[in-house]
């Protein structure tokens, strides 16, 4: 069983390419926006936005989503998001895939059981472009400490 | 009857308290967890998670962040046809099951049809749970 990384298996340089991909459909778009409350046409109304734009929250939570199993599985917190930059719009029936690069991993000061690391994860669409780059830090338990 | 608001009607400085706030349920984080791939056993076994820190199950990040902005989009964001970036996201205070978010936002700057919000998630006792930076376009 294997979910995620403890703090001593990521180095900084090393990239997971998250699998598998997903597509996004007409029913995930609009239960997503109506879910969370966003209520923007530019989602939910064909006529008024024929182009059938992915709501951006959806984009984002899903980029996270698939590389939790290869990054932050086994997370204590996540601390937060530095950015998340959306770089091509991406539309009902697209496909999402990710990677993820370790940027850094560093030592907790205060706790010696965990450290803080520091990814950037990239999206792409089924033609390989990319519409989303994020970095995040989250706290990693280390496997040999308790 | 209107949804959002123009470039033209927002200017930096104003404040909005969004209405309504919504609970989230258990349903809600388990649905949002598993509809975005996210199988983190902290969101979705509660007999894992009671032996975790908080004793319990933590709603999902994206979930609350997904949340905030939603709610920010009848005052703010309901006319974009884009949205550029978020930045400076952070988790400040663990949500749980049953937890109800309220949500106020602040216009910082507008400047060639970007408009940059910053946005805030507080629970029921009025602590800030979440607060993030977004900039979009807004015609």
């Amino acid at each position: 069983m294997n979910y995620g990384r403890y703090f001593e298996e990521f180095h900084p340089g090393d990239v997971y390419k998250h699998w598998p991909g997903r597509t996004i459909t007409e029913h995930d778009n609009a239960w997503f926006a109506l879910l969370s409350m966003n209520q923007n046409p530019l989602f939910l109304d064909h006529h008024h936005a024929p182009e059938r734009h992915v709501v951006d929250t959806l984009i984002f939570s899903l980029t996270v989503g698939q590389s939790v199993g290869d990054t932050s599985g086994k997370t204590i917190a996540n601390l937060g998001y530095e950015s998340v930059v959306f770089e091509k719009p991406l539309f009902v029936g697209d496909s999402l895939y990710s990677e993820s690069e370790v940027l850094e991993a560093r030592e907790s000061g205060s706790k010696p059981d965990r450290g803080i690391v520091y990814i950037e994860t990239r999206a792409f669409n089924q033609r390989g472009e990319r519409v989303l780059v994020l970095r995040r830090r989250f706290l990693a338990p280390k496997q040999f400490s308790r | 009857m209107s949804y959002g608001r123009s470039y033209e009607e927002l200017e930096p400085g104003q404040q909005f308290d969004h209405w309504p706030g919504r609970t989230i349920t258990e349903f809600d984080d388990t649905l949002f967890s598993l509809m975005s791939m996210n199988q983190h056993p902290l969101h979705i076994d509660a007999h894992y998670a009671a032996g975790t820190q908080h004793g319990q199950r933590l709603v999902e990040g994206p979930l609350v962040i997904a949340l905030v902005i939603g709610m920010s989009q009848a005052d703010v964001g309901g006319r974009t046809t884009a949205t550029l970036e978020y930045r400076d996201i952070r988790h400040l205070k663990p949500v749980f099951h049953g937890d109800t978010i309220y949500a106020r936002s602040t216009i910082i700057a507008k400047e060639n049809g970007v408009v940059t919000v910053t946005s805030e998630g507080l629970n029921q006792r009025g602590e800030t749970v979440l607060s993030l930076e977004r900039k979009i376009i807004v015609p």
